[in-house]
């Protein structure tokens, strides 16, 4: 179901884009206002799990994959806005880093997956629960979720050839319509993978059930340490499952390499071809080259969670600051733009970015061109002459390569001078308390012995009318040095006992 | 409210305070005096409970706090950390948020109480440094880390407030400000001070620490201004060679030199 790129036309995939956007603003306001700080590291795991329950390719008979999502478990305990973020962090993640799912087609499989499949679930689920008991409900949840998923996903897919020909009649991108997708994507999902997630659903609730009785019935609520530990196991007990997901080889229905498309087809549709290169992800197809396959897949899982978690951190961590929000917001998408930029190599893509950010920087252009201009400028030339050099030696073509790296490099510092002049690069840490006090503490403690040192060489100067001798400079040094040490062990422990004095209670 | 008994504290071999023996009342303000050295500090916090005494016993409301009393029974931490708050020297090293948003809200999360976002405001506002709420602290000015560190500290809403020499930071202005504002508080209040003006704003009733440690006077102030005595035993006049008229003489001084 995770639709690569070059199947969807940039007729589908530029509105869904621009659709995509306030959606998952809107969610993100929704579900700020439901969860708290109590349930959000619960929230976190789920997504994580979802993650990781992706990974888990199962193979059924004729020749494809496919695997359950996890989205309904997350929109019945959480609400429908929760299960659409969290998928579509997941599938972001699974893009940009494991390429499943392209990053044209990223709002559709988004949207087919996290919205379709999270409202679908909540809507069956609330229906269901008054009728029957609770583990038959979630069943038929999970179920209906991933069928509904496929069922959009296989619309999206289906009507490429009806968007898009060439001039031979050929279609451009996908090349199957409707009357060949539905069946075949919503069938299997309605025989297996819906089971699965069905059986998936019924356990994470009763999980839950079993762990904190009150949840289901008044969701959102306090969730206990110990809950969050035995979660942890489940996860990890997941995890060293994890490379059962190999033991397919077959791919995801309509999921093919280009051969197979051949084979079928007898040719490649021209869109397919070309867009398909768009953006390679560093761990292609959770793999990686020279390292074997069940070690790749394990270490792409610890990747995946490692980075759900990070971004869920930032993401949900700060609901109970809602005046930061901005700052780690911010910082999530300086990383996200780091990342992109760094992995991808399309002239084109890197230029619009740009260009982008010239527009958000509105005013302050000028400043921040000139500065990005200066500090670039020295590395830039003699990369750039040193490959010129190069490249007339072996006689291979360089323009393209010197405006790559020249503008990768320019975007990245532009991006990074902007970021810094927008935030307050304390606040983007405040996931974690212990880290952003130890950043503040040592930020302010370096401000106040930098001013005392400008102080202790001011006296010294006011003091010396020739050059200072040898001797003296080093008197002046060691006497610095003592004072500073001194002065730093005493304050570190006035600061401990002044955060102790304001009920940092150390337990 | 708080009783002292027979308090000795020392820092290594050097005695920082000996034989220390007083009692608090509930609403009353009082005035450390001591001249620097004497240990006024040391005092301040044993009083907010973070060192033990050597020698002696310290209760607060009838429990004895000890280090240990805190590790044992943690609802007494906690409501001690609530009413008695130290207002420390140096502003630096109360400042350790990234914003002073959260510098305000910090001790009210740790004490867990509610409404966390209505208490910032209010004493933001009460202290006019609303427009500074999402600054890094760290960066304002000395007087207005003081401001946010009183901010944080009555945001709690203590029961006593312990102030080591909180005008030292401050401007002329600004003092006057602050002593008329905690005057308001009606707290009971203790402020560490070696500058005897200053504490006849702050206090009727004071604590004189000499040189030798001891504390030396606990009464009036009025009385302990009488007594030349025990002012030159706290160092804590001066003379100095001056001209009335066409006379040149030298005598003691209450008045300070700033």
């Amino acid at each position: 179901m995770h639709i690569p790129d070059g199947y969807l036309s940039p007729e589908t995939y530029i509105p869904a884009t621009v659709g995509f956007v306030p959606l998952a603003l809107y969610a993100y306001k929704r579900v700020k206002k439901t969860v708290t700080s109590e349930t959000l590291p619960f929230l976190s795991s789920l997504t994580a799990l979802s993650f990781v329950i992706m990974m888990f390719n199962i193979p059924i008979p004729g020749g494809t994959s496919g695997h359950a999502i996890g989205a309904a478990a997350i929109a019945i305990l959480f609400g429908p806005w929760a299960g659409f973020l969290s998928l579509s962090i997941v599938l972001f993640i699974q893009a940009l880093v494991f390429g499943d799912g392209g990053i044209t087609s990223f709002p559709i499989n988004a949207f087919s997956m996290g919205f379709v499949a999270s409202f679908t679930a909540s809507a069956v689920y609330s229906f269901l629960k008054n009728h029957f008991k609770n583990s038959t409900s979630a069943f038929w949840a999970g179920w209906a979720s991933l069928v509904m998923a496929a069922l959009s996903s296989s619309i999206f897919l289906g009507i490429q050839p009806l968007i898009a020909t060439d001039s031979n009649g050929h279609p451009l991108f996908f090349p199957f319509n409707l009357t060949i997708t539905i069946p075949a994507m919503v069938g299997s999902h309605i025989l297996f993978f819906g089971v699965v997630e069905g059986i998936f659903t019924t356990l994470t609730l009763g999980f839950v059930q079993k762990m904190n009785p009150e949840f289901l019935s008044r969701p959102i609520q306090t969730f206990r340490k110990r809950d969050l530990a035995i979660l942890g196991f489940f996860l990890s007990a997941l995890f060293l499952l994890v490379p059962l997901g190999l033991l397919t080889r077959y791919p995801a229905w309509g999921e093919w390499t280009s051969d197979t498309y051949t084979r079928i087809l007898g040719f490649i549709p021209e869109g397919m071809r070309k867009f398909s290169e768009i953006y390679t992800a560093p761990l292609s197809d959770y793999s990686l080259k020279s390292v074997n396959p069940v070690s790749a897949y394990y270490l792409s899982a610890l990747i995946g969670i490692g980075l759900i978690f990070f971004f869920s951190a930032i993401l949900f961590r700060q609901f109970r600051r809602p005046e930061k929000s901005t700052d780690q917001i911010l910082a999530l998408l300086y990383v996200s733009g780091i990342l992109f930029l760094t992995l991808t190599s399309t002239l084109y893509i890197i230029l619009a970015v740009l260009f982008f950010l010239f527009l958000l920087s509105f005013r302050q252009f000028p400043r921040h061109f000139k500065r990005a201009f200066l500090i670039v400028l020295f590395f830039n030339s003699i990369v750039t002459v040193f490959y010129i050099l190069y490249a007339s030696v072996q006689h291979t073509s360089f323009i393209h390569f010197i405006l790559l790296i020249n503008l990768r490099t320019f975007t990245l510092t532009y991006l990074t001078l902007l970021f810094i002049s927008k935030i307050n690069l304390f606040a983007v840490f405040s996931f974690s308390s212990t880290l952003t006090y130890l950043l503040t503490i040592s930020y302010g403690q370096i401000l106040s012995f930098r001013r005392i040192f400008n102080d202790f060489r001011f006296s010294l100067k006011s003091r010396m009318i020739k050059k200072p001798k040898r001797r003296d400079i080093y008197a002046f040094i060691s006497s610095t040095a003592f004072f500073f040490m001194n002065k730093s062990l005493n304050n570190s422990k006035e600061i401990f006992q002044a955060m102790q004095s304001r009920g940092f209670l150390n337990d | 409210m708080i009783k002292l008994t027979d308090i000795s504290y020392s820092y290594d071999t050097q005695p920082v305070l000996k034989n220390i023996s007083f009692e608090i009342k509930e609403g009353e303000r009082l005035v450390l005096l001591g001249v620097n050295g004497s240990g006024k500090s040391t005092l301040l916090k044993l009083i907010n409970g973070l060192i033990d005494p050597q020698k002696g016993s310290y209760f607060y409301e009838g429990n004895r706090i000890t280090q240990k009393a805190f590790k044992k029974d943690r609802t007494l931490h906690r409501r001690f950390r609530s009413d008695v708050v130290l207002l420390f020297q140096n502003p630096d090293v109360m400042i350790f948020n990234p914003t002073v948003y959260d510098e305000i809200a910090f001790g009210l999360k740790q004490l867990g109480k509610n409404h966390i976002n209505e208490r910032v405001g209010y004493w933001a506002d009460k202290l006019k440094i609303t427009p500074h709420l999402k600054k890094p602290p760290f960066t304002l000015s000395s007087g207005e880390k003081q401001k946010v560190c009183i901010a944080a500290l009555l945001a709690i809403e203590p029961k006593v407030l312990l102030l080591d020499e909180p005008t030292s930071n401050l401007d002329p202005m600004t003092t006057g400000w602050l002593i008329d504002f905690l005057s308001e508080m009606n707290l009971t209040t203790l402020v560490a001070t070696h500058n005897l003006s200053l504490s006849q704003e702050m206090g009727d009733r004071v604590l004189v620490l000499g040189q030798n440690h001891e504390l030396i006077f606990d009464g009036k102030l009025d009385a302990f201004l009488q007594d030349t005595q025990k002012l030159m035993a706290a160092n804590l006049v001066h003379s100095h060679v001056h001209t009335h008229d066409h006379l040149t003489h030298k005598h003691f001084h209450l008045h300070d030199w700033d």
